[in-house]
């Protein structure tokens, strides 16, 4: 799955980046030039257009007015962040577990491996946010919708990645594990286990991105707390530069999420990108 | 597959069956067993009959949702592709512009909404760019990855033989790069459907979100249910659809 690879720079990219941390801070700052002069660009322009053209707070507010909101804001957002992240983890957590156990489940019962899996596929189409409607009704406009709706998304994801894993082990591994008596639970947590290991991380990392997701619509529909609630605020005040910073602030959530992500994947599947 | 046993064809077929009857079984027994108001949940009698009753409601909601996803997704897959493509052979512009994709790409684009609402108002415009910009980077990264794994002694072996590199581009990076296109294009499709339900649910003016939307503040659970059932027939059968097209045109791969 490359689109949820980290390594989307090309190789010499790469290589010239490591050969430019070896020569210092300077040579990073010019290795990156092509970057960093597009973004002082991008900046001087949303500075400059808004101020010389003459053009409205609310269609575009210069940069300095989004910079100002967010630095005078810190903790506002730091809070907001805070709410909704642990309502994304709550559902990462619960979702994944829950998703786990059902793999193994289905994995050991020929029954339900043939039963469900062509549901699964299918299932795994469906944007899970159209349940929110849904889990509106049921569960309110509290955090419990919230947590749902993420766990479902990840639930769902990590279901059919653990079963894609486990059933994709090489069967020569099984039978050495059995030649040397090993017994199954032994075979699971030694060979099967780590086996699915990469392809259940591929569903984690992109299901954090989606419990995010989730949980922000949520926000923006009912919430009264987290960051989606400051992005609807801004926009019913007609406060642009409100939304504007606050789409930064999800941003650097976002991205931070995304560098754990690829963080932990490398950690627990460290043999698999041996390279 | 390895690992797995083959399965019988008649219990292929029959176990997902009963397995769905049961389903079906379970859900239709809990409302009467618990005694439970269809406000909180229908039978699936109940909203199989909505299924069909209001289709002339929930059908058009589904093809006005349908043509603002397909406008998204053709442009989204397009400036995937076409970008993918420049990005390839200018390094400098790819090292300029990669590190703003990456965020973008991280980003929920969830958050974007406020400000398109904002600038182009709750119209169809509005929804468009929410799908193309979700469908647009899953075929950008996998054009990429995809044009990055060509082999070069077939690049080399075409130039040698005197072809220009456009004639390169069409003739063997691209075809080398389908089978990874395709698989971008068919997680385009999954991230566009979310894109159009996510829009409608935010936004609720027309189409099969806002349906379902505004059916969830009037507490027509069984309305809710059904618009769901037509989100995920849809999607589903989308999905197949450009699976059958990516089986096609990658048939050396199978």
């Amino acid at each position: 799955m490359a689109m949820t690879d980290t390594s989307v720079k090309a190789p010499p990219a790469r290589q010239a980046d490591l050969a430019a941390r070896r020569r210092g801070l300077l040579a990073v700052v010019i290795g990156k030039a092509p970057f960093l002069g597009l973004l002082a660009v991008l900046l001087i322009v949303w500075e400059l257009v808004p101020r010389l053209a003459d053009i409205h707070q609310i269609v575009l507010p210069p940069f300095s007015r989004v910079a100002n909101q967010l630095l005078s804001n810190i903790p506002m957002y730091v809070v907001a962040t805070g709410q909704t992240f642990s309502l994304v983890l709550v559902g990462f957590v619960a979702g994944a577990v829950f998703g786990f156990l059902s793999a193994v489940a289905i994995f050991y019962s020929s029954f339900f491996r043939r039963a469900v899996y062509p549901y699964l596929f299918a299932f795994r189409i469906v944007p899970k946010l159209a349940f929110l409607p849904l889990f509106l009704l049921w569960f309110g406009t509290g955090a419990t919708t919230k947590v749902v709706l993420a766990a479902t998304a990840i639930f769902f994801l990590v279901l059919v990645q653990v079963l894609l894993g486990l059933y994709g082990i090489d069967d020569e591994f099984i039978e050495f594990g059995r030649s040397l008596k090993m017994r199954e639970t032994e075979i699971f947590r030694r060979i099967r286990l780590p086996a699915a290991m990469p392809s259940m991380m591929v569903g984690l990392k992109m299901g954090v991105t989606y419990a995010l997701t989730n949980v922000i619509v949520a926000e923006m529909v009912v919430a009264h707390t987290g960051l989606g609630i400051l992005l609807v605020d801004g926009r019913y005040r007609m406060r642009t530069y409100e939304v504007l910073a606050a789409i930064v602030v999800v941003s650097l959530a976002g991205l931070a999420v995304y560098v754990a992500a690829a963080y932990v994947e490398r950690k627990t599947t460290s043999w698999h990108y041996s390279e | 597959m390895s690992g797995v046993r083959r399965d019988s064809l008649g219990r292929q077929i029959a176990d997902p069956l009963i397995f769905g009857i049961m389903v079906i079984a379970v859900w239709a027994a809990i409302p009467v067993i618990f005694d439970l108001h269809p406000v909180l949940l229908p039978g699936p009698a109940a909203v199989w009959n909505v299924v069909w009753e209001y289709s002339y409601v929930l059908l058009p909601a589904m093809l006005n949702s349908a043509g603002n996803l397909g406008i998204g997704f053709a442009v989204g897959v397009a400036g995937g592709i076409g970008l993918g493509v420049l990005l390839h052979y200018s390094a400098s512009i790819r090292e300029a512009v990669y590190p703003f994709l990456v965020v973008v790409f991280v980003t929920p684009k969830a958050v974007f909404v406020p400000l398109l609402l904002l600038w182009f108002g709750t119209g169809d415009l509005y929804k468009v760019l929410i799908v193309l910009t979700m469908t647009f980077f899953p075929v950008l990264e996998n054009t990429l990855a995809g044009l990055r794994g060509v082999q070069t002694e077939m690049i080399e072996l075409s130039r040698s033989l005197g072809a220009s590199h456009v004639t390169t581009l069409v003739k063997v990076r691209l075809p080398s790069a389908l089978p990874s296109i395709l698989a971008g294009v068919k997680l385009g499709v999954a991230e566009a459907f979310i894109g159009i339900v996510l829009a409608e649910l935010l936004a609720p003016r027309s189409g099969i979100g806002a349906l379902i939307m505004n059916a969830s503040r009037s507490s027509a659970t069984a309305f809710v249910i059904a618009g769901i059932v037509y989100i995920a027939v849809a999607g589903i059968a989308t999905y197949f659809i450009f699976d059958a097209i990516e089986k096609r045109a990658t048939f050396w791969q199978y």
